[in-house]
Parts: C-alpha cells; structure tokens; sequence
C-alpha cells in the first residue's frame, strides 16, 4: 500500500553508475530517488517540476564538474533553494570549504556509509521543511496584524461619523432656544462626551502614526507648571477621595503664581500625558500619603510625578510596555506605553524607579522651549525673517499707496498679510466698481486687481480706469492683474486691456513686492489728485464695515464704577491669553475663554462684546481660525476704544 | 432690622463675582463670600454657615454640577439651598417658572442683578422692602 504522504524526491547525480547504485540501494525505501550522469542531465531533471528536495552531487565528473553544477543550480531561482550534498573521494579540507561557499549544505566522504548517508539526508530534508514552515508561519503572521490594523483603522474612521451628529446636532437644537434649563444643560453633555470621545479616537489615531513614526509634531511652547496645575485640579475629587494630597514643587521650592516651566511640544499629547500618569499616581497612591509634581529645567526641562506606593515586582520590567496593567481592573493597558510614546515623538523620554520604601516616581523629560523668557509663536518668527528678506528694498523707497481688488475678503485678508509693512499704506475693494470709484477719489501708487468679480469685472474695471487716465491727463497707475488663468490669450486680454502687469494666483508675496519696486524705479509719482483725499489709516476690509464712535459707547451702572478699571484690566489679559492659545491651534482653550470673556462682559453690561465672545466660542468649536481672528480683532479694536457713560439704567 | 443673610458664591470668573458682591453688599442685606475654586465649596461651606450658595453652571474643572454634588455628600451641607446661574436659562424662562426648573432653583446669567437678588430672597422666604 502506498504511503500516503509524499515521499521525498532526492537526485543523485554521479559519472560512476555503480556509485549511483549505491546510494540509490541506501534510499529507496524511504525516497523516490531519480539520477542523472552528467552535470548537463542534472541541472535539466533539477529544474523539472516537481523540483527534488535533495541533491546528492558527485564533485569529480568529466565536462562540467559538481563545483559549476552546484553554481548554477543556486543561480538559477528555480533550483536555488534546494540543498545540496556534494559526495566526493576528494576530502581536503579547501575542497570542502570551496564546496560550502558554492554554497552546498554538507559534505559526504566517498566510498560513502550507507547509515551515514541515510542520516544526513533525513537531517537536511528535515531542515527544509523546518525552514519552509517558519516562512510561511512568518507570512501569516504579519497578514494576521495587516488585517488587524485594517480593522482598526476602520473602526476608529466608522466611529468617528457617528460622532458628527452627537457634536453638531445639539448646538443647533440649542441654538433653536427651545429647550432650556435641564434639559439643555443634558445636550451640552451629550455634546461634551461627544468632544471626549473624538479626542479619544484622535489620540489613538496618533498613537498609531507614532507607533509607525509617522507622527508629523507641530511643536510650540507648553507650559507643563500650569498643565499640571490644571490637571491636578481636574483630579482634586479623586485625590480627595482618599485623603490624598497633591503638591506642586519647582526647582525644589513650592510653585508660585506667577511661575512658568516652558517645552517644546504639543498641548493635547502633554496634556493626554500627564493626565495618565497623574491619575495612574492618585490611583496607585496610598490612602492619607501625598502625589508630588516636581518639576525643574537644567538642559531639558524634567517632569518627576511621585506616589508612595511601589509598583508590583512582576510588572517592574514590563512597566512602559504595550498592554502592560498590574491587573487594574477597567485599566487598557495603553497608559504608561501612550506615555512613552509621546515623550519620545516630542523628543523627550520617559523613566520609572520604584521600590517599596521610596516609592515610585515616573520622570519625563522634555526639550526646552527655546526662546524660554519670552513668549514668541512660530507664526510670528516665520513672518519675521521673510520681512528681513523682501523688506529691506521697501527702505529705500517713499511710502507707496496700493490698492488691492477681490470679492473675496478671505483673499484680501491674505494680501494685507503678505503687504504688512509700514511702507505699504492698503487700500481695499470688492469689485471693480468699488475699486473705479476709490480711483476717482484718490491716487495709488499700485493697484493688484482681481479678474473675475461681481457689478464689475477686472478687464471692465481696467478700461474704465485707463479711460479716466486720458479724459483727466493723469499719470497712468500700474495696474497688475491677479488671476486664476495661465493662458496667453487671459494674458494677451489683459494686456490689450490696459493692465501692465499679471500675477498667478495666489500671487506670492516677493512677486507683490517686486511689482511695488518695479513701479517705483520707474518713478511714478503718486499726484494729489483730489482735494478730499481719504486719510492714510490702514482700513479694516470691507466686510467687517466701519464703525463709528458713538459704537463704542456702553452705558454701564454708575455702581460698578469702581470694579471698571480692574475688570477691563482683568479682560485684557484674558483675551491675550486668548490670542495665545489660537496661535497654539488650543481651540479648546480658545473655546473656554471666549465663553468666560462671554459671561464676564453681558454681566457688567457689555452686550455688544459679549456678542463678539459667543461667536468666538461658536467658531472654536468648529476651529473657524479665521472667523476667530476676525473676530478677536474687533475685540481688541472694541475695548482699545471703548467710552464708558455712568448712567443708571430705568 | 433684618438679619445680614450669608452668600457663598462660586464662579470661575473672578470679575463676575466682584460685580455680584459688590451689588449685593451695597444692599446692605447681604454679605457675600466668593470663589474661583469648587473644589473648595464643602470646606467653606463648614466655614461660612451661608444661608444660600450660588454657583455658576459653566465651569472649567469643577463645574456646578460637581459642587452640588460634593454638597450633597456632606451632612453640615447638602441641605443648604443652591441657586445655579447658567447663560443658557433665559431671562423669559426664569420669569415664567420663577426660576424654578426641573426641580432645581436656576437663574439667568443675563437677568439683571436686582432680579438675581430678588431670586435669592424668594429662596430665603424673605421680602425686600420696597
């Protein structure tokens, strides 16, 4: 009966058929053994499918030699993985050594001992199949986690739609004003959970990234002494629970008001950071003993959170890794290793020593924030050194009245950005009517003009310009056109039309200065065209309209005088912490004061600020950075020219 | 003459209560301890003996709804009478269930200071003189 499973196949190849005979006798019992005489017929048989698993090889043959044999079979893919025995009378130590580099797995001495043969065969095929196995359980392995983070990510990316209508829908059920009091108060809950679950979800997303050290870190400035401060606060119950206590020391000393420890590194992975490991600390703290925070900075700043109690011995060497608990009951796992990661993605590292009588402290070191003592923002570095720059050419040159045409503000917005400079006095317009109209009443040293525009268009707007230049014999202004198009025939229009200049959009900001320049060298002189000219103030763009004195003026209760100077004081900080936190992209920070500011002014009669700081709120909750600056702008505007009447109200 | 009535108030806004105390000490009626810290409200509870406690609902770390909570929890306090202050009540709601909503005593942010205070003597049982 036959065998069921398949029998080996092993090539003997030899010059001598005795030879052959030979170690086809040893075997054939346990093999399917097949022959060749020569090298040619060997590599022939060897690459016929089903390849052998085995090849005896003869070294001494006439023609081509085992030595070349056996270099072409590991040439060639086919025959390459398949062991090879040289068996040769030849058995000096160089030939054996040149037949392993060739790259044979043994060696058998001729006249050869059946027993032996039988025993390396078996050894070797075994080795292949040992080999063979572990590949493939390699392969499985590694699609068993490809699946696994497939699924994952597919979760988290599914769990995240749901969580739109959880945090949209009842701020516009709120916003209706119908549902008030509890009730309300249980939407903004549900909106809240909604927040800590995305928060969530996004933290494990960037779990992932830094696993994969695919993590892009936006580094700014963190003060850790205050995120302590706040997390120490947010965890007063849980501490006071167990009589535990919390302190806060810097340099060794009790942390005062006014201090400030600054990292490099982003908010909401500190944030996420320290949060686990202080309540991890609380948590592991004995009853009636005290959590430390100290914090110092030598060349890194250093964040050291200690607890009394001692880690379990068994989890001491495992402690930062993934899925490590000590058994904690609803604990993932995932608190220390998160820790870890994001000390590292932030360019810091994490440390923990324990033991039963001093306890455990867990130490993060973190980069210094840079410039420490004085609060700068990227943003603000960045447009610092491009004004160093560009800028420099501006010196030379008189002030240059510019004005800038597009229907759309957010594009005007962006122009005044890139034109920010005291040289530069802007003008704005939404359309080419507008922009017509301000030529009629002023002089400009350049104008940048949008092409497609309501009421009317650039190439309109141009004709009409030009057309007024030669009625009036005025000099004729440099008119640069700002398009979407990069087609000879928009430019050949613009051109025929009367613009002297044309810009790609987004025009960028050396090409803007180069056209200031260009029109100064040429020397056009700006002439006092008009007896009315409009005072060289910097306007706000169109959108946000003008205001007028009289809509500064708030009437507030003649009691309340004395808290005046205290409160606005009081409010000015608060609004550049605000400032502060939206250049740190901390909308959820941006968020709280714009309702504390919001809450704060309508109590004291600032109805119209109040206003304003609602809509701040709203808009950090959908991170409108635009509108928020808009915004914040006029704020600021407001209370630099707030008047304040006494008047005591009916 | 009647008997100065104690307020402990607790909002996280310091320039709120500074309006708010200031408002209710020049009645001549009233003496009002503030805070800026929740967290705090039971130990000064203990402290002040307040015949009423105020506290805005909209906090950062402790909110309204953890300071009742942790009144609750302790005998000396959980029977004083709290009054929430929340911007989302609207003036017309507290006028039309006289700032009695979902079984608690609620006040609206907007509500003029003498409509607050006429709030808090109606939770006293006392009546100002007119």
């Amino acid at each position: 009966m036959d065998n069921t499973e398949e029998k080996k196949k092993i090539l003997i190849v030899d010059d001598t058929s005795e030879n052959i005979q030979i170690l086809v006798e040893v075997l054939k019992d346990k093999y399917t053994t097949i022959v060749a005489i020569n090298g040619e017929r060997a590599l022939r048989l060897a690459a016929k499918d089903p390849v052998p698993d085995l090849i005896l090889l003869d070294v001494m043959m006439p023609g081509m030699d085992g030595y070349e044999v056996c270099a072409r079979l590991k040439a060639d893919e086919k025959t390459r993985e398949i062991p090879v025995i040289f068996v040769t009378a030849k058995s000096e130590t160089e030939d054996e050594l040149k037949g392993f580099e060739l790259g044979a797995v043994d060696y058998i001495a001729k006249p050869v001992s059946p027993p032996l043969v039988k025993a390396r065969a078996r050894a070797h095929l075994a080795l292949k199949d040992a080999k063979e196995e572990l590949a493939r359980q390699n392969e499985e392995l590694r699609e068993a986690v490809r699946l696994r983070e497939d699924v994952e990510n597919i979760t988290r990316h599914d769990l995240k739609a749901p969580l739109n209508s959880i945090i949209g829908l009842p701020q516009i059920i709120l916003q209706e004003g119908i549902i008030t009091g509890e009730y309300a108060e249980h939407l903004k809950v549900i909106e809240e959970s909604g927040y800590r679950m995305l928060r969530m979800i996004n933290l494990s997303l960037d779990l992932f990234k830094m696993e994969r050290g695919m993590y892009q870190l936006e580094p700014a400035s963190v003060d850790v002494l205050k995120m302590i401060r706040k997390i120490f606060s947010e965890n007063k119950g849980l501490a006071a629970s167990k009589n535990v206590d919390l302190e806060i020391t810097i340099h060794g000393y009790p942390s005062q008001e006014h201090e400030k420890l600054l990292v490099q590194g982003e908010e909401l992975l500190c944030y996420s950071m320290f949060s686990n490991l202080i309540k991890n600390a609380i948590e592991a703290s004995p009853q009636g003993k005290t959590v430390y925070a100290h914090l110092s900075s030598a060349e890194h700043g250093y964040i050291s959170i200690h607890n009394s109690g001692a880690v379990p011995e068994r989890i001491r060497s495992t402690f930062f890794e993934k899925y490590a608990t000590a058994g904690k009951s609803g604990g993932t796992g995932l608190g220390t290793y998160s820790a870890k990661l994001i000390a590292g993605t932030q360019g810091g590292s994490i440390s923990m020593e324990t033991s039963e009588d001093k306890g455990t402290t867990i130490t993060v070191t973190l980069p210094l924030r840079v410039h420490a003592e004085v609060y700068k923002d990227r943003a603000s570095d960045d447009t610092e050194q491009h004004k160093q720059k560009l800028f420099p050419a501006l010196e030379n040159i008189s002030e240059q009245k510019i004005l800038l045409v597009d229907d759309d503000p957010f594009n005007l917005k962006i122009l005044e950005k890139h034109l920010n400079h005291p040289k530069l006095i802007l003008s704005f317009a939404e359309n080419g009517k507008v922009a017509h109209e301000k030529y009629c009443e002023a002089s400009y040293n350049v104008i940048f003009m949008d092409m497609e525009m309501p009421v009317m268009n650039g190439l309109e707007a141009v004709r009409a310009i030009r057309e007024q230049e030669q009625s009036e014999k005025r000099k004729s202004v440099p008119i640069i056109a700002l398009s979407g198009h990069d087609d000879d025939t928009a430019r050949q229009k613009c051109a025929e039309a009367g613009f002297t200049g044309y810009l790609m959009k987004p025009a960028k900001q050396e090409d803007l200065i180069r056209e200031i320049l260009k029109a100064n060298a040429t020397g056009i002189d700006v002439e006092e065209h008009s007896p009315a000219l409009p005072s060289p103030a910097k306007q706000a763009a169109p959108s946000q309209g003008e205001t007028q004195d009289t809509d500064y003026l708030v009437r507030i209760d003649p009691d309340l005088e004395e808290l005046i100077p205290s409160f606005l004081k009081k409010k000015g900080t608060d609004i550049s912490e605000l400032q502060i936190a939206l250049d740190n992209n901390n909308f959820e920070e941006v968020r709280l004061l714009g309702h504390k500011l919001k809450g704060g002014f309508s109590v004291y009669g600032f109805n119209v600020m109040s206003g304003i700081c609602a809509n701040i709120e709203n808009f950090a909750k959908v991170k409108n950075r635009f509108e928020i600056e808009e915004h914040l702008n006029q704020l600021k505007v407001f209370i630099k020219n707030v008047r304040i009447e006494y008047v005591k109200s009916p | 003459m009647d008997e100065i009535k104690k307020i402990l108030w607790v909002d996280d806004d310091d320039t709120v209560l500074d309006i708010f105390k200031l408002k209710l000490e020049k009645t001549g009626r009233f003496s009002v301890t503030t805070t800026t810290d929740g967290s705090r409200i039971v130990t000064l509870a203990k402290e002040v003996t307040p015949d009423v406690i105020v506290t805005d609902i909209k906090m950062p770390f402790i909110d309204g709804a953890d300071v009742a909570n942790l009144l609750k929890k302790s005998e000396d306090t959980k029977n004083i009478p709290l009054l929430f202050l929340s911007s989302l009540v609207s003036k017309q709601e507290m006028d039309a269930t006289g700032g009695f909503i979902g079984g608690r005593h609620m006040a609206s942010k907007a509500a003029s200071v003498e409509e607050i205070i006429a709030k808090i003597d109606s939770m006293l049982g006392t009546k100002q003189e007119a």
